[in-house]
């Protein structure tokens, strides 16, 4: 429900929103996990698709400052990502909630959302409202004090969406996030990311083709560590109008066409 | 909200139409104060003390990250005191070190395993933490070492040079947490390296002299710690280098984390 | 992704007491049933006299004050009105606070009592005596009105009673000892 219309604090910084990745390669060992990735993108909802091993978590990482990539350049919210002040910056307004992530058992839901919050340099005096607009976001009001071992896996992947959004932040990677949400949760999840979208650059990546479709301006497909795909949804869609291609929806089709068409090409 | 039957009678529907006050915000800042725990002093001291919210608040909750160690090393002392009245080995001074750099092994463990991809997208450093981290495990392995001290009086008195020790040692573990991504593994080389330099002076004494009667002590009399100490004071330095290094500074590029946890 | 919401808001029935007595209990649904209901119109009460930010500082004071003294809440079947006397002390801190004592005056009529600072007390005590003796002379029907309005902040209907004359003359009286108020206030704020 809402009282009044919400208002969102807009970020003062009047930096460029996106990215910019040219050239971008990476490897483990001597397997090759992205290839010459370019990629430009100003805001919006951006959808990561692909299989196991496509390297989406792999770019992810990239963009969440995490992981420094063997070659290419990457500049993020209009900044390079090579000296430390410039990262700090980018941090301060990055949010990222990983595959997979412990937490500290005994810190309330509340608790661990702020530690996070006072980690990015948020202001003190305003992490607590941030905090309980975090919890609001994503519904999980209820359990604002119980402590993080006593949540069920869908609310677990929520208290990571909060810390992810807690700064609202400029540029959002989310890695799998409606990982054990039930329907209705995820339609909740992908209104907050039609939110975001003005405001921010969020990166989605994930399995299910349905949630793209509903919240991602754009999608990106990727396989075998190169970006065999980009553009809107809608392009996806119209793919897959072929009802012999394997899929249950067009996108799906769309979707299992391009993955086809790639490996036939190699 | 179309019909409003709380409203007193001087305020119109029109107003509340034309309201341009956003509501959800003031909520927001009600449920943030019901929900959290207000800041203690000591957390507040910190803050101004680190000049950083974020490193308080990372001061104020270590203890509660590693406080298996805690009562561990609580345990561990205690044990140490009785054992020291009965054989009159200086063990507390022995005990402090192997304690500290297993709980700042712990420490960097715990630290580094929970939330540890999203720590690291974090703008305040992983360096900053480690030392705030490390400075609570000194300080608590002191506090819990100088009151076993007190029921446990070594012969030829206790000095506080058994911080040098304990610091060096700890470094080292942590040095070779860093590089091999393995804290348990840090935690033990610390013990082997300890273990070896208090038994070290035993063996040669037993060498010279198999009757000669086990002195733990020799290590940690004032003489000696006093002559280590340039070594002690060494290898905390080059560790310690090592460890600022493995996480990034000197204009070390970050590396994937080439370990795994759960 | 709210879980169950057993009691939705906007349709809990409960009444204003049940959900303060809910709230002494710790219930935080009950709060936000409270909110909802409350903080309209408080709000728009309270954009007459400050800027929207303000209001919402005020506003966020006022319901936690709420939460922490609803255990003090004494049953007078008028919640909306105790709350309003929170919201109106809080406005009058804040008007403090931001260099606006003549705001701080317009909000007379706190109840003594609530506030624990005997000094603030006697202050009070004067400012409210000085606005009661501008509205009128002692025992004059204006000064009547205004101290069972400001001061003891009874409903229209409760003045009209027991002055023994009808709302509308009431209204229109205390329309004119605003205006009074207020010239008095300006006065004060300029000297």
């Amino acid at each position: 429900m809402a009282l009044a219309v919400k208002t969102r604090t807009q970020n003062t910084n009047p930096g460029h929103i996106g990215v910019d990745l040219r050239g971008v390669g990476h490897r483990y060992g001597r397997t090759t996990v992205l290839q010459d990735i370019d990629l430009q993108t100003g805001p919006g909802v951006f959808g990561l698709l692909g299989p196991n091993g496509a390297g989406k978590t792999t770019l992810l990482r990239i963009l969440a400052t995490v992981l420094k990539p063997a070659h290419g350049d990457v500049a993020l919210l209009g900044r390079a990502t090579k000296d430390a002040h410039d990262l700090r910056e980018i941090r301060r307004r990055l949010g990222y909630l990983p595959q997979q992530f412990g937490f500290y058992p005994n810190f309330t839901v509340f608790e661990f959302i702020e530690y996070f919050a006072l980690l990015k340099k948020m202001p003190p005096n305003r992490v607590r409202a941030a905090v309980a607009t975090a919890i609001e976001r994503v519904g999980l009001e209820d359990r604002a004090r119980s402590k993080m071992k006593s949540l069920s896996g869908g609310m677990l992947r929520r208290v990571g969406i909060a810390q992810a959004i807690v700064n609202e932040p400029e540029l959002l990677l989310l890695d799998e996030p409606t990982v054990g949400l039930d329907p209705e949760q995820r339609v909740i999840f992908r209104t907050l990311l039609r939110e975001m979208a003005e405001t921010s650059a969020v990166f989605v990546s994930t399995h299910l083709v349905e949630d793209v479709a509903a919240a991602c301006s754009e999608v990106m497909l990727m396989d075998d560590g190169s970006l065999i795909f980009h553009g809107t949804a809608h392009d996806l869609v119209a793919l897959g109008q072929n009802d012999d291609l394997p899929g249950d929806s067009p996108i799906e089709r769309g979707y299992g066409a391009v993955l086809a068409g790639n490996r036939e090409r190699r | 909200m179309s019909e409003h039957p709380h409203l007193p009678p001087d305020v119109t529907e029109e107003e509340l139409a034309m309201l341009d006050v956003n509501l959800e915000r003031p909520w927001h800042g009600v449920m943030g104060e019901v929900w959290s725990r207000p800041v203690g002093p000591v957390e507040r001291l910190a803050r101004k003390a680190f000049g950083s919210a974020a490193l308080a608040r990372v001061l104020v909750v270590s203890p509660l990250m590693i406080l298996a160690w805690i009562i561990a090393s609580a345990l561990v002392f205690a044990l140490g005191v009785v054992v020291t009245q009965a054989t009159e080995q200086p063990l507390i001074p022995l005990l402090a070190p192997a304690l500290a750099a297993v709980g700042v092994a712990y420490a960097y463990g715990a630290g580094a395993d929970v939330a540890f991809e999203i720590s690291r997208t974090m703008p305040v450093s992983s360096r900053m933490i480690l030392l705030v981290r490390m400075t609570v495990v000194f300080a608590i392995c002191t506090v819990l070492g100088g009151v076993a001290s007190l029921f446990a009086p070594a012969i030829g008195g206790v000095t506080a040079l058994w911080l040098l020790p304990m610091v060096a040692i700890s470094m080292l573990g942590l040095a070779v947490a860093t590089l091999t991504g393995l804290p348990a593994l840090g935690g033990g080389v610390a013990l082997l390296v300890w273990s070896g330099i208090v038994m070290q002076p035993v063996l040669e004494a037993r060498r010279e002299d198999a009757a000669a009667p086990v002195d733990l002590g020799t290590v940690v009399s004032e003489s000696a710690l006093m002559d280590h100490a340039p070594l002690y004071l060494a290898a905390t330095v080059v560790c310690g280098a090592i460890v600022m290094w493995n996480n990034g500074a000197f204009g070390r590029p970050q590396e994937d984390a080439r370990w795994h946890w759960r | 992704m709210a879980d169950v919401t057993t009691h939705p808001p906007a349709e809990d029935a409960r009444s204003d007491d049940d959900l303060l007595h809910a709230i002494a209990a710790g219930d935080e649904r009950a709060l936000r049933v409270l909110y909802e209901r409350h903080a309209p119109w408080l709000a728009v009460r309270l954009r007459r006299l400050m800027a929207a930010s303000a209001v919402e500082d005020v506003l966020q004071e006022t319901f936690l004050a709420v939460w922490r003294g609803a255990t003090s809440y004494r049953q007078t079947g008028d919640v909306g009105a105790w709350i309003w006397g929170i919201s109106r002390r809080q406005a009058a801190s804040w008007a403090r606070k931001h260099d606006r004592p003549a705001l701080a005056l317009d909000l007379l009529g706190e109840r003594p009592g609530r506030e624990p600072d005997p000094a603030d007390e006697v202050i009070r005590r004067n400012e409210i005596g000085r606005a009661l003796a501008a509205a009128g002379p002692a025992g004059s029907t204006n000064r009547r009105i205004a101290r069972k309005a400001l001061v003891e902040d009874r409903p229209l209907a409760d003045i009209a009673d027991d002055m023994d004359m009808p709302v509308g003359t009431v209204k229109s009286r205390l329309h004119r000892i605003r205006k009074t108020l207020q010239a008095f206030r300006e006065k004060e704020a300029e000297s």
